[in-house]
Formats: C-alpha cells, sequence, structure tokens
C-alpha cells in the first residue's frame, strides 16, 4: 500500500515547481495617495500590496481591467509606470505587551525614538467582530473616575460610550483622565497582589490631529505615569489619508490581541469624524459614488465594523473584553448631522459635551438629559448605584426648573428644594482635569450629599467643602475607604463606619 | 483619461472578439477591425481606438512569454519551457527570449501580468525577505 503512496507523492513532486509566482501590476495613474494599477489580474480585495521601495498599499477597488489602491505612508517617490506586485497577506500590526508605553504610526511603526518594537505576534487591521456565541453581556465597571460619568453614565467592560461635542469642550480630557485613572487603578490593584485583579491597558489612537496636540497628550500620560499601561497609535493631520482612515482599525487590532488573551483594554478614537473625513476623501478620488454630505454610502459600514469589535468575551473563551471610547466632534451642536447619528445609533450611549455648559465654567460639561448609557447600569458598583440614588433625575429636573429659578419668591417650597438641590449637586460634579477621583471617595461623597450633609453649605462652598471631604476620607477615613473597595456595597456596617466618618468631617467643617 | 460608458465598453469588447483567431491576436483580423472602424460612422471614435489598443496590448501580453535568462538557452529546453508554460497558463504562448546577467543563473518568465521566478536572484530575494 505504501508504495501507491510514494507513487502519488513522486506524481506531485515532478509538478511542484520551485518557482516563484508573482502577480504584477503596473501603476496607470497616481494622485492624491490613490494609484490605479493596470495587470494584477489575481489580486484579492483588502489584500496587501507591494511598491517599490518598500512601500505597501491596499486594494480597495476591483475593476474590470484596472485594481484602485491605497497606499499608506509617503508616495512622492512613485511615478506611473512602476511594477507593484501582490503579497498575497492581509495588511497586519505588531501587537503584544511589546507596544506599551510605546507611540506607533498607523502601520505599527515605532515613531517614539526608542528603537525597535521586538513584536512577536502581528495581527490582520481588518477582522470580523466576535459573533453571538464568545460574547457575554457588560457585567464590570470601567472607572472613570469623572464623577458624574462614574455616578449617572457609567461604562462598563465591553461597551462601547461616545463622547460628543463641539470642538474644545473637553472631550479629549475626559478620554484622557479615564486613561489615567486606569493607571492608578491598575497600580494599586498589581500591587495588592490580589490575583482576581484585572488590569486595564489603554490604546490611545489619534486621528487627524496636530503634532502639537499629540504630544501634549503623551506629555500628560508621561507626568501621570501613565504610559507604562498605554499604547498610543498616531496619524496626524499631515499623514496620508490613507494612514487616517487605517489608524482605529490598527488600533482595534492592538486592543484586540488584549482581548483574545483573556486580558481587558480599553481604546479610545480620538476622532471618528476625522477619519471620515480621510475615508471620504480617499473614495471620492478612487470615484466610488457619494451619497450624503459626499460621504461615501459605506461610511456606516466603516464605522459599525470598527466598533462592532468592541466586545465583552465569555469565560469559554478568555473572560476578555475591549471597551471603546469613540470621539465624534459636531459641528455648533448639531448631533442631527451625519456621522453624529450615524456612529449614536451604532454605540451603546453617548456623554454629550456643551459648549454653553463649558462657559458657565461646568466642568466636565456633561449635559446630563442628552448623555445615555444603555448598557453601564448593570455593570455599575453596588455601593456606587446605591449611593447616587435618583440623582440623574433630580438633575435633569433641576435643569427643567432651572428656568423658573429667576422668579426666585414666587416659588412653592418643593420647588425650592428641588432648586437647591439640584444647584448642589452641579456643584459637586465639577471636576478639574486630571484628576480622577476614585469609586470610594465618590461613594462617599455621593453618600454625604443624598444624606443631606450637604444641605446647610452654601452652593458657593459645595466644590471647596468636596475637596475638604475628599482629603478627610482619603486621609482619616482610610479604613471605610478601604472597606468599601473591598465589598464593592454598602452594607449596613460600611454604612455605619461612613456615617461616623462623614460626621467626623462635618463637626471640623465651617462654613466662612 | 474619460471613462467609456457602457454600450461603447461593449463595442470594444466586441471589437477585441473579432481580432482573434483560435485565442490570439491576428494582424489580418486587427486589419480587418481597423479598416471597419475607420469608415464606420461612429461618435467616439479617438476614445474607442485607444481602448481598443489597451485591450489588444493585454491580449498580446498574456499570449507571450519574456522569457529572461542569464545565458542564451538552446531550443531544446526553450520548446521544453514554453510546453510546461503553456500548461500551467493554460493557452498557446509565442515566446519572446531576453539575457538579464543580473538573474546569476537560471530563468524568470513574464506571462501576462504573471511572473515565474525560477532564478538564482528570485531565491536570493525571497531568502532576504524570510
Amino acid at each position: 500500500m505504501s508504495n501507491i503512496i510514494e507513487e502519488i507523492e513522486k506524481e506531485i513532486q515532478s509538478l511542484e515547481t520551485a518557482s516563484q509566482v508573482e502577480n504584477v501590476g503596473k501603476i496607470v495613474a497616481i494622485a492624491d495617495g490613490v494609484a490605479r494599477i493596470q495587470g494584477l489580474s489575481k489580486v484579492m480585495f483588502n489584500e496587501m500590496i507591494e511598491f517599490p521601495g518598500g512601500l505597501i498599499g491596499q486594494a480597495l477597488n476591483l475593476e474590470e481591467d484596472e485594481v484602485g489602491c491605497v497606499i499608506f505612508g509617503d508616495v512622492s517617490e512613485l511615478k506611473e509606470g512602476d511594477e507593484v506586485k501582490t503579497t498575497g497577506r492581509l495588511f497586519s500590526v505588531p501587537v503584544g505587551m511589546e507596544l506599551l508605553g510605546r507611540v506607533v504610526d498607523a502601520l505599527g511603526n515605532p515613531v517614539d525614538g526608542k528603537g525597535n518594537l521586538d513584536a512577536k505576534e502581528f495581527y490582520p487591521v481588518e477582522k470580523i467582530a466576535p459573533g453571538i456565541i464568545p460574547r457575554k453581556s457588560v457585567d464590570q465597571p470601567v472607572q472613570t473616575g469623572i464623577m458624574p460619568i462614574d455616578a449617572m453614565i457609567p461604562v462598563g467592560r465591553g461597551q462601547r460610550e461616545l463622547i460628543i461635542g463641539d470642538r474644545s469642550t473637553g472631550k479629549t480630557t475626559i478620554a484622557i483622565d479615564t486613561i489615567i485613572n486606569q493607571a492608578r487603578i491598575n497600580d494599586k490593584g498589581l500591587a495588592s497582589g490580589d490575583e482576581d485583579f484585572r488590569p486595564i491597558y489603554s490604546i490611545y489612537v489619534a486621528v487627524g490631529q496636530k503634532n502639537s496636540n499629540v504630544a501634549r497628550t503623551i506629555r500628560a500620560l508621561e507626568d501621570a505615569d501613565a504610559m507604562k499601561y498605554t499604547i498610543i497609535v498616531t496619524a496626524p493631520a499631515a499623514d496620508n489619508p490613507a494612514n487616517q482612515y487605517i489608524a482605529p482599525f490598527a488600533g482595534a487590532a492592538m486592543g484586540e490581541w488584549f482581548m483574545s488573551n483573556g486580558k481587558d483594554a480599553l481604546i479610545v478614537y480620538d476622532d471618528l469624524s476625522k477619519q471620515a473625513v480621510a475615508y471620504r476623501q480617499i473614495s471620492l478620488v478612487l470615484k466610488r459614488p457619494s451619497g450624503r454630505e459626499a460621504y461615501p454610502g459605506d461610511v456606516f459600514y466603516l464605522h459599525s465594523r470598527l466598533l462592532e469589535r468592541s466586545a465583552r468575551l465569555n469565560e469559554d473563551n478568555g473572560n476578555g473584553s475591549l471597551t471603546a471610547l469613540p470621539i465624534i466632534e459636531t459641528q455648533a451642536g448639531d448631533i442631527s448631522a451625519y456621522i453624529p447619528t450615524n456612529v449614536i445609533s451604532i454605540t451603546d450611549g453617548q456623554i454629550f459635551l456643551e459648549t454653553d455648559l463649558f462657559n458657565q465654567g461646568i466642568r466636565p460639561a456633561i449635559s446630563v438629559g442628552l448623555s445615555v448609557s444603555r448598557v453601564g447600569s448593570s455593570a455599575q458598583t453596588k455601593a456606587l448605584k446605591k449611593a447616587v440614588g435618583k440623582m440623574k433625575l433630580e438633575l435633569a429636573q433641576f435643569r427643567e426648573l432651572a428656568a423658573f429659578a429667576q422668579f426666585g419668591s414666587d416659588l412653592d417650597a418643593k420647588t425650592k428644594a428641588q432648586l437647591d438641590r439640584g444647584s448642589r449637586i452641579v456643584e459637586l460634579f465639577k471636576q478639574p482635569a486630571l484628576d480622577p477621583l476614585s469609586m470610594e471617595v465618590q461613594v462617599g461623597i455621593l453618600w454625604a450629599v443624598q444624606n443631606d450633609y450637604f444641605d446647610d453649605i452654601p452652593v458657593d462652598k459645595v466644590v471647596d467643602a468636596k475637596t475638604s471631604l475628599r482629603s478627610h476620607l482619603e486621609n482619616r477615613g482610610s479604613a471605610v475607604m478601604e472597606k468599601i473597595l473591598k465589598e464593592k456595597a454598602l452594607t449596613s456596617e460600611v454604612v455605619d463606619a461612613l456615617k461616623s466618618s462623614i460626621e467626623e468631617w462635618k463637626s471640623t467643617w465651617v462654613n466662612e | 483619461m474619460a471613462k467609456l460608458d457602457k454600450k461603447t465598453t461593449q463595442f470594444v469588447k466586441k471589437l477585441v472578439q473579432l481580432s482573434l483567431k483560435d485565442g490570439t491576436v491576428d494582424a489580418g483580423a486587427v486589419e480587418q477591425v481597423l479598416g471597419y472602424v475607420s469608415k464606420a460612422e461612429l461618435t467616439q471614435k479617438l476614445p474607442i481606438l485607444r481602448a481598443y489598443k489597451r485591450a489588444i496590448q493585454i491580449e498580446i501580453d498574456a499570449g507571450t512569454a519574456k522569457v529572461f535568462s542569464a545565458s542564451k538557452l538552446d531550443s531544446a529546453s526553450l520548446s521544453k519551457l514554453q510546453q510546461s508554460l503553456e500548461e500551467t497558463v493554460g493557452r498557446k504562448l509565442t515566446i519572446e527570449t531576453s539575457i538579464d546577467p543580473s538573474l546569476i543563473a537560471g530563468t524568470r518568465v513574464r506571462v501576462g501580468d504573471m511572473v515565474f521566478d525560477y532564478s538564482v536572484q528570485g531565491f536570493l530575494k525571497q531568502l532576504s525577505i524570510n
């Protein structure tokens, strides 16, 4: 029998040639980072194409006798008539722990001058999102450290929460604060030696931003010692639109590595409106038909396939997660424009930032009425949930009533009480940038407000009182804080301890 | 390069089909097609002829094997090469040879947009990538 197999083997070997078969083509036109190529009859959709000089591209348009292809990187050396060839591979980027603390471009090349990455693994940038079977619903929190968000719009691991608002309303600040808070929690958790502790690694994707802004972000993260848990992917405004289009996908691939290896990761896309603009440019140069606001028909798919890759996997699949915080910039607060509505409908909720609130000094300028978290409440820590109570409703009602506030004395007692409570909550939720609050301190402060310890403090002193209470809880009340952190619920024992600690603080506090 | 509409593209395809004989471009047939086009009253003669030229060029390239070798090949090995190439590609081929010493040894064949590399240079390149 065995010589029959040998016979077949011999036949196969005689046919197998030791040749290298390549499929080649010729550039017939090149402009705006897009090349039209003749030949390449065997090319596959999204395949990586090799250009002279080590440049790579991606085949996006497959036509009858031509191929439309975007080129990543500097295209100034390429010219008509250059020969290109297929590679048979999908475009991939390096992934893994080696990337933490590094700044890379959209192709995964380091740009921070700290030498090679030495990455052992590569992931394709375009990957189908996990299906239904390996997923699990969101049930663990991501602590952003920003009190109004953690209290009213909680985010869970595996959630996609959109940060939306006009220019300079503090969108990036929220994302950076969240990354810094993860680093603090990671430091504390890893030092405690708790085996169940799951650190969250962060990926910050900067698309179409000024290099100076990216440098400032990196500096802020370095100052907070958060870079060691963070990867930064940057495709600045001066980059080719192809790089800006692919950068979020490259970041998602890096995040997916953490997720599929049973770790938790957080990815910030800053911002997706610039990516949509870059994609629109590519599509128009490729002569794809344009639709609303001149975006191509598949701009929804561009964002949905990207954000769908954020998921929470179940225990059988490693229990990992990828949380996404996409950012969208609106024009004059218009959330009914094309890209904002698309991304709002894809994500599991949004944090809407308003210019008016920002200018009134309410920072973070979160609009409570328009912000929502569709899945986060099931992930919120029980203690925090109990301490918050109906605060979101109270605050929303306060905004409704605020218009009547100017009538002052004509109001009935109930309305007046609502206004009083509301204006205190507004003050309470003011928080400076780069200063995240831990979950347990948030619980302590919110519990104090809900139990009327702030009612006799004048509204303009609430911020001072909050700061004073915070330092009291962090120092003298650290035992209670530890208890809350451990139990994660407001048991009667915890409440008693918290109450006595807050009463101790209240006795020292004087309204000046 | 303006895009031709669907009807004109189909017309050009028809012209290309008429220029083929047994799957290869035939000089006589091309002459006939050109004679017809020059007489016929067509609105877009120039773009049609340009598209026709491009299509015929692709057809010719697909039916020609350009063989680059480090040294001159004898006729026996050429005919053997032609036979094996025709088997792989699945159509009749005409062979054009040229000498390229940078290949070091072996041959490199180009048929249409496919490149079959049997040269030492190709192997070295492959080694340097991996």
